[in-house]
Protein backbone atom coordinates (compact mmCIF):
# COMPACT_ATOMS: atom_id res chain seq x y z
CA UNK A 1 0.00 0.00 0.00
CA UNK A 2 0.82 3.45 -0.92
CA UNK A 3 0.69 6.89 1.00
CA UNK A 4 -2.11 7.90 -0.52
CA UNK A 5 -3.63 4.44 -0.09
CA UNK A 6 -3.20 4.16 3.21
CA UNK A 7 -4.75 7.45 3.93
CA UNK A 8 -8.08 6.35 1.80
CA UNK A 9 -7.76 2.94 3.47
CA UNK A 10 -8.05 4.69 6.90
CA UNK A 11 -11.01 7.09 6.15
CA UNK A 12 -12.62 4.44 4.66
CA UNK A 13 -12.96 2.23 7.35
CA UNK A 14 -12.98 5.54 9.69
CA UNK A 15 -16.47 6.25 7.88
CA UNK A 16 -18.25 2.54 7.76
CA UNK A 17 -17.62 1.82 11.20
CA UNK A 18 -18.90 4.87 12.56
CA UNK A 19 -21.95 4.93 9.45
CA UNK A 20 -23.08 1.43 10.85
CA UNK A 21 -22.85 2.32 14.53
CA UNK A 22 -24.60 5.15 14.40
CA UNK A 23 -27.46 3.92 11.77
CA UNK A 24 -27.72 0.33 14.58
CA UNK A 25 -27.76 2.77 17.31
CA UNK A 26 -30.73 5.44 15.85
CA UNK A 27 -32.66 1.70 14.81
CA UNK A 28 -31.65 0.23 18.09
CA UNK A 29 -33.15 3.28 19.89
CA UNK A 30 -35.71 3.36 18.23
CA UNK A 31 -37.10 -0.38 18.95
CA UNK A 32 -35.54 0.05 22.23
CA UNK A 33 -33.39 -3.12 21.78
CA UNK A 34 -29.70 -3.20 21.85
CA UNK A 35 -28.70 -6.26 19.74
CA UNK A 36 -29.73 -3.85 16.57
CA UNK A 37 -26.47 -1.99 17.19
CA UNK A 38 -24.61 -4.63 17.77
CA UNK A 39 -25.01 -6.73 14.80
CA UNK A 40 -25.03 -3.50 12.59
CA UNK A 41 -21.99 -2.66 13.90
CA UNK A 42 -20.04 -5.81 13.27
CA UNK A 43 -21.37 -5.87 10.01
CA UNK A 44 -19.65 -2.79 9.77
CA UNK A 45 -16.31 -4.00 11.33
CA UNK A 46 -16.47 -6.92 9.04
CA UNK A 47 -16.74 -4.93 6.01
CA UNK A 48 -13.69 -2.35 6.94
CA UNK A 49 -11.32 -5.24 7.59
CA UNK A 50 -12.47 -7.30 4.08
CA UNK A 51 -11.87 -3.41 2.65
CA UNK A 52 -9.40 -1.88 4.50
CA UNK A 53 -7.17 -4.51 5.31
CA UNK A 54 -5.75 -6.67 2.37
CA UNK A 55 -3.86 -5.06 -0.26
CA UNK A 56 -6.09 -4.08 -2.98
CA UNK A 57 -5.60 -2.46 -6.30
CA UNK A 58 -7.15 0.89 -5.47
CA UNK A 59 -4.98 1.45 -2.81
CA UNK A 60 -1.63 1.15 -5.37
CA UNK A 61 -2.39 4.04 -7.46
CA UNK A 62 -0.07 6.42 -6.24
CA UNK A 63 3.16 4.36 -5.94
CA UNK A 64 5.75 6.04 -3.98
CA UNK A 65 8.93 7.16 -6.44
CA UNK A 66 11.91 5.51 -5.10
CA UNK A 67 15.05 6.87 -5.85
CA UNK A 68 17.27 4.57 -7.98
CA UNK A 69 19.92 2.25 -6.18
CA UNK A 70 23.67 3.08 -6.20
CA UNK A 71 25.45 0.34 -7.60
CA UNK A 72 27.88 -0.99 -5.24
CA UNK A 73 26.15 0.51 -1.71
CA UNK A 74 23.43 -2.55 -1.63
CA UNK A 75 22.86 -4.79 0.97
CA UNK A 76 25.02 -2.62 3.20
CA UNK A 77 22.54 -0.65 4.38
CA UNK A 78 21.89 -1.94 7.93
CA UNK A 79 25.89 -2.28 8.57
CA UNK A 80 26.83 0.89 7.81
CA UNK A 81 23.88 2.97 9.92
CA UNK A 82 24.63 1.01 12.94
CA UNK A 83 28.21 2.05 12.84
CA UNK A 84 27.27 5.31 11.95
CA UNK A 85 25.04 6.14 14.81
CA UNK A 86 28.11 4.33 16.97
CA UNK B 1 11.03 31.33 13.00
CA UNK B 2 10.53 27.70 13.17
CA UNK B 3 9.41 26.66 16.71
CA UNK B 4 12.17 24.72 18.15
CA UNK B 5 10.30 21.15 20.18
CA UNK B 6 9.96 22.67 23.46
CA UNK B 7 9.74 20.18 26.64
CA UNK B 8 6.09 20.45 26.81
CA UNK B 9 4.37 19.73 23.56
CA UNK B 10 6.58 16.96 23.03
CA UNK B 11 5.32 15.29 25.89
CA UNK B 12 1.47 16.24 25.15
CA UNK B 13 2.60 15.03 21.64
CA UNK B 14 4.21 11.64 23.10
CA UNK B 15 1.14 11.18 24.72
CA UNK B 16 -1.22 11.70 21.90
CA UNK B 17 0.73 9.70 19.79
CA UNK B 18 0.13 6.86 22.00
CA UNK B 19 -3.55 7.33 22.76
CA UNK B 20 -3.93 7.93 18.78
CA UNK B 21 -2.60 4.62 18.95
CA UNK B 22 -4.31 2.56 21.56
CA UNK B 23 -7.96 3.01 19.74
CA UNK B 24 -6.83 2.59 16.29
CA UNK B 25 -6.32 5.83 14.52
CA UNK B 26 -2.33 5.61 13.54
CA UNK B 27 -2.73 8.78 11.04
CA UNK B 28 -3.78 11.18 14.19
CA UNK B 29 -0.54 10.62 15.13
CA UNK B 30 0.84 14.17 15.58
CA UNK B 31 3.78 14.26 13.25
CA UNK B 32 7.06 15.15 14.98
CA UNK B 33 10.22 16.06 13.88
CA UNK B 34 12.20 14.76 16.77
CA UNK B 35 11.82 11.13 15.43
CA UNK B 36 14.04 8.41 17.81
CA UNK B 37 17.79 9.94 18.28
CA UNK B 38 18.04 13.83 17.73
CA UNK B 39 21.83 13.31 16.29
CA UNK B 40 20.36 11.07 13.26
CA UNK B 41 21.17 12.74 10.36
CA UNK B 42 17.63 12.14 8.83
CA UNK B 43 15.83 14.68 11.64
CA UNK B 44 17.32 17.65 10.05
CA UNK B 45 16.34 16.83 6.84
CA UNK B 46 12.99 16.40 8.44
CA UNK B 47 12.80 19.33 10.31
CA UNK B 48 14.15 21.72 7.14
CA UNK B 49 11.62 19.94 4.73
CA UNK B 50 8.50 20.59 7.11
CA UNK B 51 7.01 22.72 9.56
CA UNK B 52 4.67 20.93 10.70
CA UNK B 53 3.56 20.64 14.46
CA UNK B 54 0.09 22.27 15.11
CA UNK B 55 1.21 25.98 16.31
CA UNK B 56 -1.18 28.16 17.21
CA UNK B 57 -1.84 29.86 14.07
CA UNK B 58 -2.46 33.79 14.16
CA UNK B 59 -3.54 33.82 10.85
CA UNK B 60 -7.32 34.91 10.56
CA UNK B 61 -7.70 34.97 6.96
CA UNK B 62 -9.11 32.24 5.52
CA UNK B 63 -6.82 32.24 2.71
CA UNK B 64 -3.89 31.69 4.65
CA UNK B 65 -6.08 29.43 7.30
CA UNK B 66 -6.26 27.10 4.32
CA UNK B 67 -3.00 27.07 3.00
CA UNK B 68 -2.14 26.26 6.85
CA UNK B 69 -4.28 23.25 6.64
CA UNK B 70 -3.01 22.02 2.95
CA UNK B 71 0.56 21.97 4.24
CA UNK B 72 -0.25 20.17 7.30
CA UNK B 73 -1.77 17.53 5.50
CA UNK B 74 0.12 17.00 2.97
CA UNK B 75 3.74 16.97 5.09
CA UNK B 76 1.74 14.58 8.00
CA UNK B 77 1.48 11.87 5.39
CA UNK B 78 5.06 12.58 3.64
CA UNK B 79 7.12 11.84 7.07
CA UNK B 80 4.64 8.87 8.30
CA UNK B 81 5.82 4.60 8.38
CA UNK B 82 4.44 2.81 5.56
CA UNK B 83 1.87 0.34 7.64
CA UNK B 84 1.86 -3.37 7.31
CA UNK B 85 -1.30 -5.59 7.69
CA UNK B 86 -1.05 -6.05 11.16
CA UNK B 87 -0.93 -1.89 11.57
CA UNK B 88 -3.90 -1.56 9.91
CA UNK B 89 -5.99 -4.92 11.47
CA UNK B 90 -5.38 -3.38 15.04
CA UNK B 91 -6.23 -0.11 13.54
CA UNK B 92 -9.35 -1.17 12.01
CA UNK B 93 -10.22 -3.73 15.69
CA UNK B 94 -9.11 -1.17 18.12
CA UNK B 95 -11.29 1.69 15.82
CA UNK B 96 -14.10 -0.64 15.66
CA UNK B 97 -13.91 -1.37 19.82
CA UNK B 98 -14.01 2.24 20.86
CA UNK B 99 -16.71 2.86 18.33
CA UNK B 100 -18.99 0.18 20.24
CA UNK B 101 -18.01 1.50 23.34
CA UNK B 102 -19.02 4.98 21.90
CA UNK B 103 -22.35 3.76 21.55
CA UNK B 104 -22.62 1.92 24.95
CA UNK B 105 -22.20 4.61 26.67
CA UNK B 106 -24.44 6.89 24.22
CA UNK B 107 -27.27 4.14 24.87
CA UNK B 108 -26.63 4.27 28.54
CA UNK B 109 -26.47 8.39 28.75
CA UNK B 110 -29.40 8.11 26.88
CA UNK B 111 -32.13 6.74 29.25
CA UNK B 112 -30.64 8.83 32.46
CA UNK B 113 -34.04 10.46 33.48
CA UNK B 114 -35.68 6.56 32.37
CA UNK B 115 -37.50 5.84 35.79
CA UNK B 116 -39.10 9.32 36.31
CA UNK B 117 -41.81 8.98 33.76
CA UNK B 118 -41.86 5.17 33.77
CA UNK B 119 -42.50 3.11 36.98
CA UNK B 120 -43.60 -0.31 37.36
CA UNK B 121 -46.66 -0.44 38.47
CA UNK B 122 -47.57 -2.39 41.96
CA UNK B 123 -51.03 -2.92 42.08
CA UNK B 124 -50.83 -5.33 44.78
CA UNK B 125 -48.51 -7.22 47.83
CA UNK B 126 -49.94 -8.49 50.92
CA UNK B 127 -49.86 -11.32 52.91
CA UNK B 128 -51.85 -14.30 52.19
CA UNK B 129 -51.18 -16.34 54.84
CA UNK B 130 -49.08 -16.54 57.82
CA UNK B 131 -48.48 -20.48 57.70
CA UNK B 132 -46.80 -21.26 61.03
CA UNK B 133 -44.25 -19.97 63.24
CA UNK B 134 -41.84 -22.00 65.13
CA UNK B 135 -38.41 -21.31 67.01
CA UNK B 136 -35.76 -23.55 65.88
CA UNK B 137 -32.57 -23.61 68.03
CA UNK B 138 -33.34 -20.33 69.68
CA UNK B 139 -34.14 -18.60 66.22
CA UNK B 140 -37.86 -17.53 65.46
CA UNK B 141 -38.56 -18.78 62.18
CA UNK B 142 -42.13 -17.78 60.14
CA UNK B 143 -43.34 -19.33 56.88
CA UNK B 144 -45.92 -17.37 55.08
CA UNK B 145 -47.35 -16.93 51.70
CA UNK B 146 -48.53 -13.47 50.02
CA UNK B 147 -49.79 -12.49 46.65
CA UNK B 148 -47.93 -10.31 44.40
CA UNK B 149 -49.63 -8.63 41.42
CA UNK B 150 -46.89 -5.76 39.73
CA UNK B 151 -46.27 -5.07 36.16
CA UNK B 152 -42.57 -4.64 35.86
CA UNK B 153 -42.89 -3.96 31.72
CA UNK B 154 -42.14 -0.03 32.32
CA UNK B 155 -38.82 -0.80 34.00
CA UNK B 156 -37.15 -2.19 30.72
CA UNK B 157 -35.46 -0.54 28.42
CA UNK B 158 -32.55 -1.31 25.95
CA UNK B 159 -29.94 -0.83 28.27
CA UNK B 160 -31.38 -2.89 30.69
CA UNK B 161 -30.15 -6.47 30.81
CA UNK B 162 -32.42 -8.14 33.52
CA UNK B 163 -34.61 -7.07 36.17
CA UNK B 164 -33.95 -8.51 40.35
CA UNK B 165 -37.12 -8.36 41.78
CA UNK B 166 -37.14 -8.98 45.53
CA UNK B 167 -39.70 -8.60 48.27
CA UNK B 168 -38.72 -7.35 51.77
CA UNK B 169 -39.84 -8.01 55.30
CA UNK B 170 -39.21 -4.85 57.50
CA UNK B 171 -39.53 -4.83 60.79
CA UNK B 172 -38.16 -3.59 64.31
CA UNK B 173 -36.99 -4.93 67.48
CA UNK B 174 -35.44 -4.67 70.81
CA UNK B 175 -31.77 -6.03 69.83
CA UNK B 176 -31.94 -4.58 66.76
CA UNK B 177 -33.80 -1.77 65.87
CA UNK B 178 -33.53 -2.16 61.58
CA UNK B 179 -34.16 -5.56 60.07
CA UNK B 180 -34.95 -5.91 56.86
CA UNK B 181 -35.00 -9.69 55.23
CA UNK B 182 -35.25 -11.04 51.34
CA UNK B 183 -38.48 -13.16 51.31
CA UNK B 184 -38.43 -13.92 47.54
CA UNK B 185 -36.88 -12.99 44.44
CA UNK B 186 -37.22 -13.35 40.67
CA UNK B 187 -35.07 -12.58 37.79
CA UNK B 188 -36.42 -11.40 34.75
CA UNK B 189 -34.35 -11.20 31.53
CA UNK B 190 -34.86 -8.37 28.81
CA UNK B 191 -35.04 -11.03 26.33
CA UNK B 192 -38.10 -12.67 28.42
CA UNK B 193 -41.47 -12.76 26.43
CA UNK B 194 -43.60 -10.00 27.69
CA UNK B 195 -46.27 -11.55 29.79
CA UNK B 196 -42.97 -12.73 31.69
CA UNK B 197 -43.10 -9.34 32.73
CA UNK B 198 -45.76 -9.15 34.57
CA UNK B 199 -46.17 -10.83 37.82
CA UNK B 200 -49.52 -11.90 38.84
CA UNK B 201 -48.69 -14.74 41.62
CA UNK B 202 -50.92 -15.57 44.32
CA UNK B 203 -50.70 -17.43 47.45
CA UNK B 204 -47.36 -18.05 45.90
CA UNK B 205 -45.03 -19.30 49.45
CA UNK B 206 -41.60 -17.73 50.49
CA UNK B 207 -38.24 -18.91 49.33
CA UNK B 208 -36.36 -17.64 52.57
CA UNK B 209 -37.67 -18.19 56.17
CA UNK B 210 -38.59 -15.11 57.78
CA UNK B 211 -36.14 -15.62 60.33
CA UNK B 212 -34.77 -13.38 63.22
CA UNK B 213 -31.63 -13.31 64.64
CA UNK B 214 -33.01 -14.14 68.15
CA UNK B 215 -36.44 -15.07 69.07
CA UNK B 216 -38.31 -11.58 69.01
CA UNK B 217 -40.24 -11.88 66.07
CA UNK B 218 -42.74 -12.37 67.42
CA UNK B 219 -45.99 -9.63 67.88
CA UNK B 220 -44.13 -7.37 65.40
CA UNK B 221 -45.54 -5.48 62.95
CA UNK B 222 -43.70 -6.53 59.48
CA UNK B 223 -44.05 -4.55 56.31
CA UNK B 224 -43.99 -6.06 53.01
CA UNK B 225 -42.04 -4.09 50.52
CA UNK B 226 -41.25 -4.97 46.80
CA UNK B 227 -38.07 -3.58 45.48
CA UNK B 228 -36.19 -3.94 41.86
CA UNK B 229 -32.45 -3.79 41.00
CA UNK B 230 -32.14 -2.79 37.22
CA UNK B 231 -28.74 -4.32 35.63
CA UNK B 232 -27.59 -2.89 32.92
CA UNK B 233 -25.18 -3.62 29.71
CA UNK B 234 -23.57 -0.77 30.54
CA UNK B 235 -23.26 1.73 32.97
CA UNK B 236 -24.74 2.73 36.58
CA UNK B 237 -26.66 -0.34 38.58
CA UNK B 238 -29.86 1.51 40.34
CA UNK B 239 -33.16 0.33 42.13
CA UNK B 240 -35.95 0.88 42.52
CA UNK B 241 -38.97 0.14 45.11
CA UNK B 242 -42.30 0.15 45.90
CA UNK B 243 -43.66 3.51 47.16
CA UNK B 244 -43.22 3.45 51.32
CA UNK B 245 -47.26 4.31 51.60
CA UNK B 246 -48.59 1.85 49.50
CA UNK B 247 -46.88 -0.92 51.20
CA UNK B 248 -49.08 -3.44 53.44
CA UNK B 249 -47.89 -4.97 56.99
CA UNK B 250 -48.99 -7.60 58.86
CA UNK B 251 -48.32 -8.63 62.51
CA UNK B 252 -46.83 -11.40 63.98
CA UNK B 253 -49.25 -13.17 66.28
CA UNK B 254 -47.98 -13.60 69.76
CA UNK B 255 -48.62 -17.20 70.23
CA UNK B 256 -46.26 -19.80 68.03
CA UNK B 257 -48.11 -21.57 65.34
CA UNK C 1 2.82 -17.91 6.51
CA UNK C 2 5.85 -18.88 7.85
CA UNK C 3 7.90 -17.11 5.80
CA UNK C 4 5.54 -13.88 6.72
CA UNK C 5 6.16 -14.74 11.35
CA UNK C 6 10.16 -15.27 9.99
CA UNK C 7 10.22 -11.78 8.15
CA UNK C 8 8.30 -10.01 11.34
CA UNK C 9 10.62 -11.86 13.64
CA UNK C 10 13.81 -10.78 11.66
CA UNK C 11 12.73 -7.39 11.20
CA UNK C 12 11.85 -7.13 15.57
CA UNK C 13 15.74 -8.16 15.69
CA UNK C 14 16.98 -5.77 13.37
CA UNK C 15 15.07 -3.21 15.10
CA UNK C 16 16.05 -4.39 18.68
CA UNK C 17 19.97 -4.54 17.29
CA UNK C 18 19.80 -0.65 15.58
CA UNK C 19 17.67 -0.14 19.76
CA UNK C 20 20.78 -1.51 21.46
CA UNK C 21 23.48 0.75 19.22
CA UNK C 22 22.03 3.73 20.14
CA UNK C 23 22.47 4.20 23.53
CA UNK C 24 20.74 7.02 23.66
CA UNK C 25 17.25 6.12 22.22
CA UNK C 26 17.03 3.09 23.75
CA UNK C 27 16.91 5.14 26.68
CA UNK C 28 14.71 7.48 25.41
CA UNK C 29 12.14 4.22 24.54
CA UNK C 30 12.61 2.79 28.09
CA UNK C 31 11.39 6.04 29.44
CA UNK C 32 8.70 5.78 27.08
CA UNK C 33 7.61 2.69 27.86
CA UNK C 34 7.71 3.58 31.94
CA UNK C 35 5.89 6.70 31.41
CA UNK C 36 3.28 4.41 29.88
CA UNK C 37 3.71 1.64 33.01
CA UNK C 38 3.35 4.57 35.31
CA UNK C 39 0.38 6.19 34.22
CA UNK C 40 -1.63 3.26 33.83
CA UNK C 41 -0.41 2.84 37.61
CA UNK C 42 -1.44 6.63 38.56
CA UNK C 43 -4.95 5.76 37.13
CA UNK C 44 -5.45 2.66 38.94
CA UNK C 45 -3.95 4.44 42.41
CA UNK C 46 -6.07 7.51 41.56
CA UNK C 47 -9.39 5.26 41.58
CA UNK C 48 -8.50 3.28 44.47
CA UNK C 49 -8.28 6.94 46.27
CA UNK C 50 -11.85 7.58 45.18
CA UNK C 51 -13.80 4.67 46.00
CA UNK C 52 -11.56 3.88 49.39
CA UNK C 53 -11.80 0.17 47.92
CA UNK C 54 -8.58 -1.68 47.87
CA UNK C 55 -9.64 -3.16 44.61
CA UNK C 56 -11.91 -0.59 42.39
CA UNK C 57 -12.46 -2.74 39.59
CA UNK C 58 -13.20 -6.72 39.95
CA UNK C 59 -13.33 -9.38 37.09
CA UNK C 60 -16.40 -11.34 37.80
CA UNK C 61 -15.18 -15.33 37.54
CA UNK C 62 -17.55 -17.44 38.43
CA UNK C 63 -21.49 -17.85 37.10
CA UNK C 64 -22.95 -17.59 40.46
CA UNK C 65 -24.33 -14.68 39.12
CA UNK C 66 -25.78 -15.56 35.86
CA UNK C 67 -27.50 -14.00 34.16
CA UNK C 68 -26.70 -10.73 35.38
CA UNK C 69 -22.96 -11.01 35.53
CA UNK C 70 -20.83 -13.71 33.25
CA UNK C 71 -17.52 -14.77 33.62
CA UNK C 72 -15.56 -12.01 31.77
CA UNK C 73 -17.52 -8.95 32.86
CA UNK C 74 -15.99 -5.86 34.88
CA UNK C 75 -17.81 -3.85 37.59
CA UNK C 76 -16.80 -1.04 38.82
CA UNK C 77 -17.02 -0.75 43.03
CA UNK C 78 -17.61 2.27 45.54
CA UNK C 79 -16.43 1.36 49.17
CA UNK C 80 -17.01 4.75 49.99
CA UNK C 81 -20.71 4.42 50.98
CA UNK C 82 -21.31 3.72 54.64
CA UNK C 83 -24.42 1.75 54.99
CA UNK C 84 -25.45 -1.22 52.69
CA UNK C 85 -28.76 -2.35 51.83
CA UNK C 86 -30.39 -5.47 51.47
CA UNK C 87 -30.48 -6.06 47.82
CA UNK C 88 -27.10 -4.28 46.87
CA UNK C 89 -24.49 -6.68 44.73
CA UNK C 90 -21.13 -6.07 46.88
CA UNK C 91 -18.21 -7.97 46.50
CA UNK C 92 -16.36 -8.95 49.60
CA UNK C 93 -13.91 -11.17 50.93
CA UNK C 94 -13.81 -14.18 53.29
CA UNK C 95 -10.93 -13.73 56.34
CA UNK C 96 -7.90 -15.25 55.45
CA UNK C 97 -8.87 -16.03 51.76
CA UNK C 98 -7.57 -14.62 49.03
CA UNK C 99 -10.77 -14.66 46.49
CA UNK C 100 -13.28 -11.73 46.25
CA UNK C 101 -16.97 -12.85 46.03
CA UNK C 102 -19.54 -11.04 44.30
CA UNK C 103 -22.40 -11.61 45.57
CA UNK C 104 -26.21 -10.03 46.49
CA UNK C 105 -27.50 -9.37 50.29
CA UNK C 106 -30.13 -11.08 51.34
CA UNK C 107 -30.32 -10.09 54.94
CA UNK C 108 -29.43 -7.15 56.84
CA UNK C 109 -29.50 -6.86 61.26
CA UNK C 110 -28.94 -3.88 62.20
CA UNK C 111 -27.38 -3.17 66.01
CA UNK C 112 -28.17 -0.25 67.80
CA UNK C 113 -24.61 1.09 67.63
CA UNK C 114 -25.31 1.01 63.71
CA UNK C 115 -22.99 -2.57 63.52
CA UNK C 116 -25.00 -4.70 60.48
CA UNK C 117 -24.52 -8.35 60.62
CA UNK C 118 -25.28 -9.43 56.78
CA UNK C 119 -26.04 -12.48 54.91
CA UNK C 120 -25.18 -12.99 51.10
CA UNK C 121 -26.38 -15.12 48.33
CA UNK C 122 -25.33 -15.47 45.01
CA UNK C 123 -28.44 -15.10 42.19
CA UNK C 124 -28.10 -18.22 41.05
CA UNK C 125 -26.88 -20.72 43.67
CA UNK C 126 -29.85 -22.53 45.43
CA UNK C 127 -28.56 -21.59 48.85
CA UNK C 128 -27.31 -18.97 51.08
CA UNK C 129 -23.36 -18.07 51.35
CA UNK C 130 -23.18 -19.82 55.13
CA UNK C 131 -21.34 -22.41 53.58
CA UNK C 132 -18.50 -19.88 52.40
CA UNK C 133 -18.03 -18.43 55.08
CA UNK C 134 -14.85 -19.25 57.59
CA UNK C 135 -16.25 -22.06 59.89
CA UNK C 136 -18.31 -20.98 62.61
CA UNK C 137 -19.09 -17.90 60.81
CA UNK C 138 -22.73 -16.80 60.48
CA UNK C 139 -22.86 -13.17 59.47
CA UNK C 140 -20.61 -11.31 57.56
CA UNK C 141 -19.79 -7.40 58.93
CA UNK C 142 -19.12 -4.09 56.94
CA UNK C 143 -15.53 -4.25 56.65
CA UNK C 144 -15.76 -7.41 54.82
CA UNK C 145 -17.54 -5.70 51.92
CA UNK C 146 -14.62 -4.60 49.90
CA UNK C 147 -17.41 -2.18 47.85
CA UNK C 148 -20.51 -2.03 45.99
CA UNK C 149 -21.05 -2.96 42.51
CA UNK C 150 -22.33 0.64 40.69
CA UNK C 151 -21.02 0.34 37.23
CA UNK C 152 -20.56 -2.51 34.62
CA UNK C 153 -18.86 -3.16 30.95
CA UNK C 154 -19.22 -6.35 29.36
CA UNK C 155 -16.60 -9.15 28.74
CA UNK C 156 -13.94 -6.79 28.98
CA UNK C 157 -12.65 -8.86 31.83
CA UNK C 158 -12.20 -11.66 29.54
CA UNK C 159 -8.53 -11.12 28.63
CA UNK C 160 -7.77 -11.57 32.81
CA UNK C 161 -9.73 -14.53 32.75
CA UNK C 162 -7.44 -15.90 30.14
CA UNK C 163 -4.21 -15.05 31.75
CA UNK C 164 -5.26 -16.66 35.16
CA UNK C 165 -6.39 -20.05 33.15
CA UNK C 166 -3.04 -19.41 30.99
CA UNK C 167 -0.21 -18.26 32.91
CA UNK C 168 2.49 -18.25 29.73
CA UNK C 169 -0.12 -15.84 28.24
CA UNK C 170 1.00 -13.05 30.75
CA UNK C 171 4.47 -14.03 29.49
CA UNK C 172 3.76 -13.51 25.52
CA UNK C 173 1.50 -10.16 26.20
CA UNK C 174 3.96 -8.20 28.40
CA UNK C 175 6.73 -9.29 25.99
CA UNK C 176 4.54 -8.51 22.74
CA UNK C 177 3.66 -5.19 24.44
CA UNK C 178 7.01 -4.33 25.36
CA UNK C 179 8.49 -5.32 21.58
CA UNK C 180 5.98 -3.23 20.42
CA UNK C 181 6.53 0.50 22.24
CA UNK C 182 10.33 -0.35 22.28
CA UNK C 183 10.88 -0.48 18.18
CA UNK C 184 8.28 1.41 17.44
CA UNK C 185 9.53 4.68 16.58
CA UNK C 186 6.82 7.53 16.62
CA UNK C 187 6.06 9.70 13.60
Amino acid sequence: MDYEGQKLSENLFFYIIILFGSIGWVYGCFLQDFTYVFYSWSVGVFISVVLCVPDWPIFNKHPVKWLDSVPGREGKGVERESKKSK
Amino acid sequence: MEPKPTKDNFEARQILAQISLGIGMPHFQPKTGFSGSPTSSTWHSERAKARSWPKATNASRPSEIKRHKERKEKTRYKNNNMHTVWVRLNAVVFFGLTVLLCLSVLAALSKIGHTRYHQPKIHKLALNQLRSIKNHGGVDRALLSFDLHADMTPAFHWNIKQIFVYVVASYKTDTNPNNKIVLWDRIIEATDPPSAKIIQEENVFVKYGLMDQGAELRGREVQLQLMWDHMPLTGVLYMGEQEKSTTSSFTVPHEYL
Amino acid sequence: MIDLIRDTIDKQVIELKKLWANKRMLTFQLLNLAMIVFSALMIWKGLMFVTKSESPVVVVLSGSMEPAFQRGDILFLNNSVQKVYVGDVVVFKIKDRDIPIVHRILKVHEKPDGKVELLTKGDNNRVDDRGLYAPGQLWLEREDILGKAVGTLRYVGMVTIALNDYPVLKYVLVGMMGLFVLTSKEG
